[in-house]
Protein backbone atom coordinates (compact mmCIF):
# COMPACT_ATOMS: atom_id res chain seq x y z
CA UNK A 1 0.00 0.00 0.00
CA UNK A 2 1.46 3.53 -1.19
CA UNK A 3 2.16 5.73 1.71
CA UNK A 4 -0.04 9.20 1.50
CA UNK A 5 1.60 12.27 2.08
CA UNK A 6 -0.42 15.74 2.65
CA UNK A 7 0.01 19.17 0.63
CA UNK A 8 2.62 20.39 2.95
CA UNK A 9 5.33 17.92 1.86
CA UNK A 10 3.79 17.24 -1.98
CA UNK A 11 3.62 20.57 -2.69
CA UNK A 12 7.52 21.54 -2.56
CA UNK A 13 7.63 18.41 -4.99
CA UNK A 14 5.17 19.55 -7.84
CA UNK A 15 7.70 21.58 -9.57
CA UNK A 16 10.43 18.94 -9.94
CA UNK A 17 7.51 16.55 -10.64
CA UNK A 18 6.40 17.88 -13.67
CA UNK A 19 9.99 17.89 -14.87
CA UNK A 20 10.56 14.45 -13.96
CA UNK A 21 13.47 15.13 -12.06
CA UNK A 22 11.97 13.05 -9.01
CA UNK A 23 13.33 9.84 -7.78
CA UNK A 24 10.80 7.09 -8.52
CA UNK A 25 9.73 6.48 -5.05
CA UNK A 26 9.07 10.03 -4.27
CA UNK A 27 7.44 10.59 -7.90
CA UNK A 28 4.89 7.51 -6.55
CA UNK A 29 4.34 9.16 -3.05
CA UNK A 30 3.31 12.70 -5.26
CA UNK A 31 1.56 10.86 -7.64
CA UNK A 32 -0.70 9.43 -4.30
CA UNK A 33 -1.26 12.25 -2.97
CA UNK A 34 -2.24 13.84 -7.05
CA UNK A 35 -5.21 11.52 -6.94
CA UNK A 36 -6.25 12.63 -3.98
CA UNK A 37 -5.94 16.27 -4.46
CA UNK A 38 -7.42 18.19 -6.70
CA UNK A 39 -5.87 21.30 -6.00
CA UNK A 40 -2.14 20.19 -6.23
CA UNK A 41 -3.14 18.10 -9.56
CA UNK A 42 -4.67 21.59 -11.48
CA UNK A 43 -1.19 22.92 -10.09
CA UNK A 44 0.97 20.88 -11.93
CA UNK A 45 -1.57 20.72 -14.77
CA UNK A 46 -1.26 24.61 -14.90
CA UNK A 47 2.72 24.07 -14.59
CA UNK A 48 2.98 21.42 -17.62
CA UNK A 49 0.75 23.77 -20.05
CA UNK A 50 2.92 27.10 -19.24
CA UNK A 51 5.91 25.04 -20.03
CA UNK A 52 4.31 23.28 -22.99
CA UNK A 53 3.46 26.72 -24.67
CA UNK A 54 6.72 28.04 -23.65
CA UNK A 55 7.75 25.50 -25.75
CA UNK A 56 6.18 25.31 -28.50
CA UNK A 57 6.27 29.93 -27.92
CA UNK A 58 10.69 28.91 -28.07
CA UNK A 59 10.12 26.82 -31.20
CA UNK A 60 10.16 30.01 -32.81
CA UNK A 61 13.51 31.71 -33.75
CA UNK A 62 14.26 33.72 -37.15
CA UNK A 63 15.04 31.53 -40.09
CA UNK A 64 18.43 33.34 -40.75
CA UNK A 65 21.49 32.20 -42.83
CA UNK A 66 24.07 30.96 -39.94
CA UNK A 67 26.55 29.89 -43.38
CA UNK A 68 28.02 33.28 -42.49
CA UNK A 69 28.33 32.22 -39.44
CA UNK A 70 31.31 29.31 -40.05
CA UNK A 71 32.94 31.27 -42.71
CA UNK A 72 33.25 34.49 -40.11
CA UNK A 73 34.31 32.13 -37.64
CA UNK A 74 36.66 30.44 -39.57
CA UNK A 75 38.44 33.47 -40.80
CA UNK A 76 38.66 34.83 -37.59
CA UNK A 77 40.33 31.97 -36.07
CA UNK A 78 42.41 31.83 -39.27
CA UNK A 79 43.34 35.79 -38.75
CA UNK A 80 43.77 34.90 -34.74
CA UNK A 81 46.38 31.91 -35.13
CA UNK A 82 47.92 33.47 -37.93
CA UNK A 83 48.86 36.55 -35.69
CA UNK A 84 48.99 34.80 -32.29
CA UNK A 85 52.53 35.46 -30.57
CA UNK A 86 53.75 31.95 -31.03
CA UNK A 87 53.77 31.60 -34.86
CA UNK A 88 54.58 35.32 -35.32
CA UNK A 89 57.84 33.93 -32.94
CA UNK A 90 58.52 30.45 -34.84
CA UNK A 91 58.20 32.47 -38.29
CA UNK A 92 61.14 35.25 -36.65
CA UNK A 93 63.12 32.43 -35.75
CA UNK A 94 62.49 30.57 -39.10
CA UNK A 95 65.20 33.22 -40.76
CA UNK A 96 67.53 33.72 -37.91
CA UNK A 97 66.00 37.24 -37.94
CA UNK A 98 66.13 37.50 -33.96
CA UNK A 99 68.51 34.39 -33.01
CA UNK A 100 71.82 36.37 -33.29
CA UNK A 101 69.90 39.35 -31.54
CA UNK A 102 68.50 36.99 -28.91
CA UNK A 103 71.98 35.51 -28.62
CA UNK A 104 73.74 38.50 -28.49
CA UNK A 105 71.15 40.28 -25.90
CA UNK A 106 71.60 36.75 -23.73
CA UNK A 107 75.54 37.12 -23.75
CA UNK A 108 74.91 41.13 -22.75
CA UNK A 109 72.52 39.95 -20.34
CA UNK A 110 74.96 37.44 -18.39
CA UNK A 111 77.98 40.05 -18.46
CA UNK A 112 75.99 42.81 -16.94
CA UNK A 113 74.80 40.55 -14.46
CA UNK A 114 78.94 39.09 -13.92
CA UNK A 115 79.65 42.96 -13.91
CA UNK A 116 77.14 43.70 -11.36
CA UNK A 117 78.14 40.53 -9.09
CA UNK A 118 81.74 41.90 -9.12
CA UNK A 119 81.11 45.32 -8.09
CA UNK A 120 79.20 43.82 -5.31
CA UNK A 121 81.95 41.66 -4.31
CA UNK A 122 84.22 44.43 -4.70
CA UNK A 123 82.57 47.20 -2.81
CA UNK A 124 82.13 44.81 0.32
CA UNK A 125 85.74 45.78 0.89
CA UNK A 126 85.68 49.06 2.61
CA UNK A 127 88.80 51.28 3.17
CA UNK A 128 89.64 53.06 5.96
CA UNK A 129 89.16 56.46 5.43
CA UNK A 130 85.90 55.65 3.40
CA UNK A 131 82.74 57.31 5.30
CA UNK A 132 81.26 53.25 6.01
CA UNK A 133 85.07 52.59 7.42
CA UNK A 134 84.72 55.67 9.53
CA UNK A 135 81.27 54.92 10.81
CA UNK A 136 82.57 51.43 11.39
CA UNK A 137 85.58 52.05 13.25
CA UNK A 138 83.78 55.45 15.30
CA UNK A 139 80.92 52.57 16.42
CA UNK A 140 83.58 50.26 18.04
CA UNK A 141 85.79 52.25 20.31
CA UNK A 142 88.91 50.72 21.55
CA UNK A 143 89.20 48.80 18.10
CA UNK A 144 92.50 48.83 16.19
CA UNK A 145 90.60 51.10 14.16
CA UNK A 146 89.30 53.85 17.01
CA UNK A 147 92.24 53.53 19.74
CA UNK A 148 91.30 55.13 22.98
CA UNK A 149 93.59 57.28 25.19
CA UNK A 150 95.48 56.27 28.21
CA UNK A 151 93.40 57.19 31.31
CA UNK A 152 94.11 56.07 34.98
CA UNK A 153 91.58 53.31 34.97
CA UNK A 154 92.97 51.40 32.10
CA UNK A 155 95.71 48.85 32.64
CA UNK A 156 98.35 50.38 30.70
CA UNK A 157 100.29 48.22 27.73
CA UNK A 158 103.68 46.60 29.38
CA UNK A 159 106.42 45.57 27.39
CA UNK A 160 107.09 42.17 27.49
CA UNK A 161 110.35 40.19 27.63
CA UNK A 162 112.13 38.60 24.88
CA UNK A 163 111.89 34.98 25.27
CA UNK A 164 115.30 34.95 23.34
CA UNK A 165 118.52 37.25 23.47
CA UNK A 166 117.96 37.42 19.33
CA UNK A 167 114.72 39.22 19.92
CA UNK A 168 115.86 41.74 22.39
CA UNK A 169 115.66 45.03 20.07
CA UNK A 170 119.13 46.39 19.36
CA UNK A 171 120.14 49.92 19.46
CA UNK A 172 123.74 49.63 17.91
CA UNK A 173 123.45 52.42 15.59
CA UNK A 174 122.54 54.67 18.81
CA UNK A 175 124.78 57.69 19.24
CA UNK A 176 127.39 57.13 22.11
CA UNK A 177 126.18 60.48 23.60
CA UNK A 178 122.97 61.37 25.45
CA UNK A 179 119.73 61.07 23.50
CA UNK A 180 116.23 61.56 24.20
CA UNK A 181 113.27 60.11 21.68
CA UNK A 182 110.13 60.16 21.77
CA UNK A 183 107.76 57.83 20.11
CA UNK A 184 104.43 57.85 19.32
CA UNK A 185 102.38 54.61 18.36
CA UNK A 186 99.72 52.48 18.90
CA UNK A 187 99.40 48.63 21.14
CA UNK A 188 97.01 47.31 19.42
CA UNK A 189 94.59 44.44 20.90
CA UNK A 190 97.32 41.43 19.96
CA UNK A 191 100.33 43.62 21.45
CA UNK A 192 101.97 45.06 18.34
CA UNK A 193 103.15 48.72 18.02
CA UNK A 194 101.75 50.16 14.78
CA UNK A 195 101.71 53.57 13.22
CA UNK A 196 104.52 54.79 15.54
CA UNK A 197 106.35 57.62 14.45
CA UNK A 198 110.04 58.97 16.36
CA UNK A 199 109.33 62.38 17.22
CA UNK A 200 112.14 64.66 16.04
CA UNK A 201 113.56 66.97 18.34
CA UNK A 202 114.98 70.64 16.08
CA UNK A 203 116.18 72.68 19.25
CA UNK A 204 119.91 72.80 19.31
CA UNK A 205 121.10 71.15 22.23
CA UNK A 206 122.35 74.08 23.76
CA UNK A 207 118.53 76.05 24.10
CA UNK A 208 117.83 72.76 26.38
CA UNK A 209 117.76 73.35 30.19
CA UNK A 210 120.23 71.31 32.06
CA UNK A 211 120.35 67.98 29.43
CA UNK A 212 122.72 67.29 27.05
CA UNK A 213 120.65 65.94 25.02
CA UNK A 214 120.91 65.04 20.81
CA UNK A 215 118.99 65.33 18.31
CA UNK A 216 117.84 62.01 16.49
CA UNK A 217 119.87 62.11 13.23
CA UNK A 218 118.89 60.39 10.66
CA UNK A 219 120.62 57.28 10.82
CA UNK A 220 119.11 56.90 14.57
CA UNK A 221 115.45 57.28 13.89
CA UNK A 222 115.77 54.11 11.58
CA UNK A 223 117.38 52.37 13.97
CA UNK A 224 114.77 53.20 17.17
CA UNK A 225 112.12 52.41 13.88
CA UNK A 226 113.24 48.69 13.46
CA UNK A 227 113.80 48.38 17.32
CA UNK A 228 110.21 49.57 17.92
CA UNK A 229 108.85 47.18 15.18
CA UNK A 230 109.89 44.30 16.92
CA UNK A 231 108.70 45.28 20.29
CA UNK A 232 105.86 43.09 21.58
CA UNK A 233 103.21 44.33 24.51
CA UNK A 234 100.70 42.94 27.21
CA UNK A 235 97.77 45.02 25.70
CA UNK A 236 96.24 47.65 27.47
CA UNK A 237 92.84 46.20 28.96
CA UNK A 238 89.68 48.62 29.77
CA UNK A 239 86.93 47.30 32.20
CA UNK A 240 88.20 43.96 31.30
CA UNK A 241 88.92 44.33 28.01
CA UNK A 242 91.98 43.77 25.69
CA UNK A 243 91.73 47.51 24.19
CA UNK A 244 94.29 49.98 22.02
CA UNK A 245 95.48 52.59 22.50
CA UNK A 246 97.57 55.86 21.97
CA UNK A 247 100.71 55.92 23.53
CA UNK A 248 103.57 57.99 23.45
CA UNK A 249 106.99 57.04 24.93
CA UNK A 250 110.01 59.08 25.91
CA UNK A 251 113.69 57.14 25.29
CA UNK A 252 116.23 58.46 26.88
CA UNK A 253 119.75 57.49 26.80
CA UNK A 254 122.15 58.48 29.37
CA UNK A 255 126.44 57.87 28.87
CA UNK A 256 127.47 58.04 31.91
CA UNK A 257 131.67 58.88 31.84
CA UNK A 258 133.82 58.58 35.00
CA UNK A 259 136.73 61.24 35.17
CA UNK A 260 140.44 59.67 35.81
CA UNK A 261 141.55 60.39 39.57
CA UNK A 262 145.78 62.14 39.81
CA UNK A 263 148.33 60.20 41.05
CA UNK A 264 149.11 61.12 44.65
CA UNK A 265 152.69 61.12 46.48
CA UNK A 266 153.40 57.42 47.84
CA UNK A 267 150.60 55.89 45.42
CA UNK A 268 151.30 53.83 43.35
CA UNK A 269 151.21 53.83 39.27
CA UNK A 270 147.44 53.16 39.54
CA UNK A 271 147.21 56.09 42.57
CA UNK A 272 147.28 53.57 45.08
CA UNK A 273 149.25 53.98 48.10
CA UNK A 274 151.51 51.15 48.88
CA UNK A 275 151.39 50.09 52.23
CA UNK A 276 154.22 50.36 54.04
CA UNK B 1 12.90 16.08 -27.94
CA UNK B 2 16.17 17.25 -29.29
CA UNK B 3 17.72 15.31 -31.30
CA UNK B 4 21.08 15.39 -29.25
CA UNK B 5 18.49 14.63 -26.02
CA UNK B 6 18.31 11.21 -27.06
CA UNK B 7 22.13 10.56 -26.80
CA UNK B 8 23.83 9.62 -23.75
CA UNK B 9 27.29 10.50 -22.44
CA UNK B 10 28.08 7.10 -23.42
CA UNK B 11 27.30 7.14 -27.01
CA UNK B 12 28.21 10.56 -27.41
CA UNK B 13 31.60 11.05 -25.97
CA UNK B 14 33.58 8.96 -28.02
CA UNK B 15 32.31 11.12 -31.07
CA UNK B 16 32.46 14.22 -29.32
CA UNK B 17 35.95 13.34 -28.07
CA UNK B 18 37.44 12.94 -31.83
CA UNK B 19 35.50 15.62 -33.19
CA UNK B 20 37.31 18.24 -30.18
CA UNK B 21 40.58 16.31 -31.24
CA UNK B 22 40.12 17.07 -35.03
CA UNK B 23 39.36 20.65 -33.90
CA UNK B 24 42.17 21.31 -31.36
CA UNK B 25 44.47 20.01 -33.86
CA UNK B 26 43.49 22.70 -36.45
CA UNK B 27 41.66 20.37 -38.54
CA UNK B 28 39.18 23.43 -40.90
CA UNK B 29 36.84 20.35 -41.61
CA UNK B 30 36.09 19.98 -37.97
CA UNK B 31 35.99 23.42 -36.70
CA UNK B 32 33.08 23.61 -39.96
CA UNK B 33 31.46 20.33 -38.35
CA UNK B 34 31.41 21.35 -35.01
CA UNK B 35 29.72 24.66 -35.72
CA UNK B 36 27.43 23.38 -38.06
CA UNK B 37 26.24 20.82 -35.72
CA UNK B 38 25.91 23.40 -32.77
CA UNK B 39 24.67 26.56 -34.54
CA UNK B 40 21.20 26.47 -34.39
CA UNK B 41 21.07 25.64 -30.69
CA UNK B 42 23.51 28.58 -29.57
CA UNK B 43 21.81 30.96 -31.92
CA UNK B 44 18.11 29.63 -30.84
CA UNK B 45 19.52 30.04 -26.98
CA UNK B 46 21.00 33.40 -27.70
CA UNK B 47 17.88 35.06 -29.34
CA UNK B 48 16.00 33.62 -26.42
CA UNK B 49 18.47 34.84 -24.07
CA UNK B 50 18.85 38.33 -25.60
CA UNK B 51 15.76 38.61 -27.71
CA UNK B 52 17.41 40.50 -30.60
CA UNK B 53 18.39 38.45 -33.78
CA UNK B 54 21.38 40.54 -34.40
CA UNK B 55 22.47 40.52 -31.04
CA UNK B 56 22.04 36.96 -31.31
CA UNK B 57 24.26 36.25 -34.31
CA UNK B 58 26.90 38.48 -32.96
CA UNK B 59 27.31 36.35 -30.18
CA UNK B 60 27.03 33.25 -32.08
CA UNK B 61 29.97 34.41 -33.46
CA UNK B 62 31.73 35.72 -29.94
CA UNK B 63 30.55 31.67 -28.46
CA UNK B 64 32.17 29.95 -31.31
CA UNK B 65 35.49 31.84 -30.79
CA UNK B 66 35.26 31.14 -27.70
CA UNK B 67 34.50 27.74 -28.24
CA UNK B 68 38.21 27.39 -30.30
CA UNK B 69 40.20 29.38 -28.15
CA UNK B 70 39.18 27.60 -24.92
CA UNK B 71 38.51 23.87 -26.56
CA UNK B 72 42.24 22.90 -25.48
CA UNK B 73 40.94 22.72 -22.06
CA UNK B 74 38.04 20.99 -22.47
CA UNK B 75 38.22 17.75 -19.93
CA UNK B 76 35.01 16.15 -20.72
CA UNK B 77 33.51 16.85 -17.77
CA UNK B 78 30.34 17.34 -19.19
CA UNK B 79 28.98 17.06 -22.36
CA UNK B 80 30.24 19.26 -24.88
CA UNK B 81 26.40 20.90 -25.96
CA UNK B 82 26.03 21.62 -22.48
CA UNK B 83 30.10 23.40 -22.34
CA UNK B 84 28.73 25.35 -24.99
CA UNK B 85 25.58 26.17 -23.39
CA UNK B 86 27.44 27.66 -20.28
CA UNK B 87 29.61 29.91 -22.59
CA UNK B 88 26.73 30.98 -24.54
CA UNK B 89 24.70 31.87 -21.10
CA UNK B 90 28.05 33.74 -19.67
CA UNK B 91 28.63 35.78 -22.59
CA UNK B 92 25.04 36.60 -23.04
CA UNK B 93 25.34 37.22 -18.69
CA UNK B 94 27.99 39.73 -20.27
CA UNK B 95 25.92 41.33 -22.78
CA UNK B 96 23.10 41.51 -20.53
CA UNK B 97 25.11 43.55 -17.72
CA UNK B 98 25.92 46.10 -20.81
CA UNK B 99 22.12 46.76 -22.01
CA UNK B 100 21.40 46.91 -18.28
CA UNK B 101 24.13 49.63 -17.84
CA UNK B 102 23.00 51.15 -20.79
CA UNK B 103 18.97 51.37 -20.64
CA UNK B 104 17.76 51.18 -17.04
CA UNK B 105 14.05 50.75 -17.21
CA UNK B 106 11.68 51.49 -14.25
CA UNK B 107 10.45 48.04 -13.97
CA UNK B 108 8.58 45.91 -11.20
CA UNK B 109 10.07 42.97 -11.14
CA UNK B 110 7.30 39.74 -10.89
CA UNK B 111 9.46 38.97 -8.08
CA UNK B 112 8.40 42.01 -6.07
CA UNK B 113 5.04 41.68 -7.25
CA UNK B 114 4.45 38.78 -5.45
CA UNK B 115 6.85 39.77 -2.92
CA UNK B 116 3.97 42.21 -2.45
CA UNK B 117 0.90 40.18 -3.26
CA UNK B 118 1.97 37.23 -1.28
CA UNK B 119 3.14 33.84 -2.26
CA UNK B 120 0.18 32.23 -4.68
CA UNK B 121 -1.83 29.37 -3.40
CA UNK B 122 -1.01 26.88 -4.93
CA UNK B 123 -4.99 25.78 -5.33
CA UNK B 124 -5.58 28.75 -7.31
CA UNK B 125 -6.44 27.27 -10.92
CA UNK B 126 -5.68 28.86 -13.98
CA UNK B 127 -8.79 30.41 -15.85
CA UNK B 128 -10.22 28.26 -18.72
CA UNK B 129 -8.60 29.01 -22.09
CA UNK B 130 -6.11 30.95 -20.60
CA UNK B 131 -3.28 28.65 -22.32
CA UNK B 132 -4.84 28.09 -25.14
CA UNK B 133 -4.54 31.89 -26.51
CA UNK B 134 -1.96 32.88 -28.69
CA UNK B 135 -2.09 36.09 -27.25
CA UNK B 136 -1.63 34.78 -23.84
CA UNK B 137 1.40 32.68 -24.95
CA UNK B 138 3.14 35.80 -26.21
CA UNK B 139 2.11 37.77 -22.44
CA UNK B 140 3.51 34.72 -21.13
CA UNK B 141 6.67 35.00 -22.96
CA UNK B 142 7.12 38.96 -22.13
CA UNK B 143 6.58 38.01 -18.25
CA UNK B 144 9.38 35.53 -19.05
CA UNK B 145 11.62 38.21 -20.73
CA UNK B 146 10.43 40.70 -17.82
CA UNK B 147 11.93 38.09 -14.92
CA UNK B 148 15.46 38.41 -14.12
CA UNK B 149 18.31 36.99 -16.24
CA UNK B 150 19.28 34.24 -13.75
CA UNK B 151 15.56 32.75 -13.28
CA UNK B 152 14.95 33.35 -17.02
CA UNK B 153 17.61 31.79 -18.27
CA UNK B 154 16.80 28.63 -16.22
CA UNK B 155 13.56 28.35 -17.40
CA UNK B 156 14.28 28.79 -21.09
CA UNK B 157 16.94 25.91 -20.29
CA UNK B 158 14.33 24.01 -18.89
CA UNK B 159 11.28 24.14 -21.26
CA UNK B 160 12.93 25.69 -24.17
CA UNK B 161 16.08 23.52 -24.46
CA UNK B 162 14.92 21.07 -22.28
CA UNK B 163 18.02 20.15 -19.97
CA UNK B 164 18.36 18.12 -16.93
CA UNK B 165 18.87 19.75 -14.03
CA UNK B 166 22.06 18.82 -13.49
CA UNK B 167 22.81 19.89 -17.06
CA UNK B 168 21.30 23.43 -16.30
CA UNK B 169 23.43 23.76 -13.07
CA UNK B 170 26.35 22.91 -15.09
CA UNK B 171 25.41 25.52 -17.46
CA UNK B 172 24.75 28.30 -14.93
CA UNK B 173 27.62 27.42 -12.47
CA UNK B 174 25.49 26.63 -9.83
CA UNK B 175 24.48 24.20 -7.34
CA UNK B 176 21.78 21.83 -8.64
CA UNK B 177 19.00 23.24 -5.40
CA UNK B 178 19.67 26.79 -6.93
CA UNK B 179 18.43 25.43 -9.89
CA UNK B 180 15.41 24.09 -8.14
CA UNK B 181 14.88 27.44 -6.57
CA UNK B 182 15.23 29.50 -9.40
CA UNK B 183 12.59 27.07 -11.39
CA UNK B 184 10.03 27.33 -8.56
CA UNK B 185 9.98 31.29 -8.23
CA UNK B 186 10.34 31.66 -12.21
CA UNK B 187 6.71 29.51 -12.08
CA UNK B 188 5.10 31.36 -9.55
CA UNK B 189 5.97 34.81 -10.78
CA UNK B 190 4.41 33.12 -14.47
CA UNK B 191 1.47 32.22 -12.89
CA UNK B 192 1.34 34.99 -11.07
CA UNK B 193 1.23 36.83 -14.42
CA UNK B 194 -1.23 34.92 -16.23
CA UNK B 195 -3.49 34.66 -13.03
CA UNK B 196 -4.32 38.16 -13.43
CA UNK B 197 -5.75 37.61 -17.41
CA UNK B 198 -8.82 37.18 -18.51
CA UNK B 199 -9.11 34.70 -21.79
Amino acid sequence: MTPMVGCEVARPLLGEYADGELAVETEVLVQGHLRVCQACAAYVEDLQSMGGRLREYGMFVPDVNLDAVVSQVSSRVHAEQEWSWAVRLRQAFDDYRVTYAVVGATCGVVLCALLTAALVVGLEVQTAHSLAGVMRALGSPGSDLNPLLLDARMLPPRLAIPTYADDAPELVDLPEDDAVYAIAGTVTRQGKLTDYAVLGDTRRPDQRHGYAVQGPSEQSEESVARAMSRLRFAPAQAFGETVAVNVVWVVARTTVRGTVMPELPGTGPQGLRRPS
Amino acid sequence: MNELDSATWDTAAPAEAALIARCTSGDEAACAELVSAHQRMVFGLAFHLLGNQEEAQDLSQEVFLRVFRTLGSFRGESALRTWIYRIVVNQARNRHRGWLRRRRADQVSLDQHVAESGDLPCHGRLPDGVLASKETAARLWAALNRLPFDQRTAMILREVDGLRYDEIAFSLGIAVGTVKSRLTRARQALRAELLGLRP
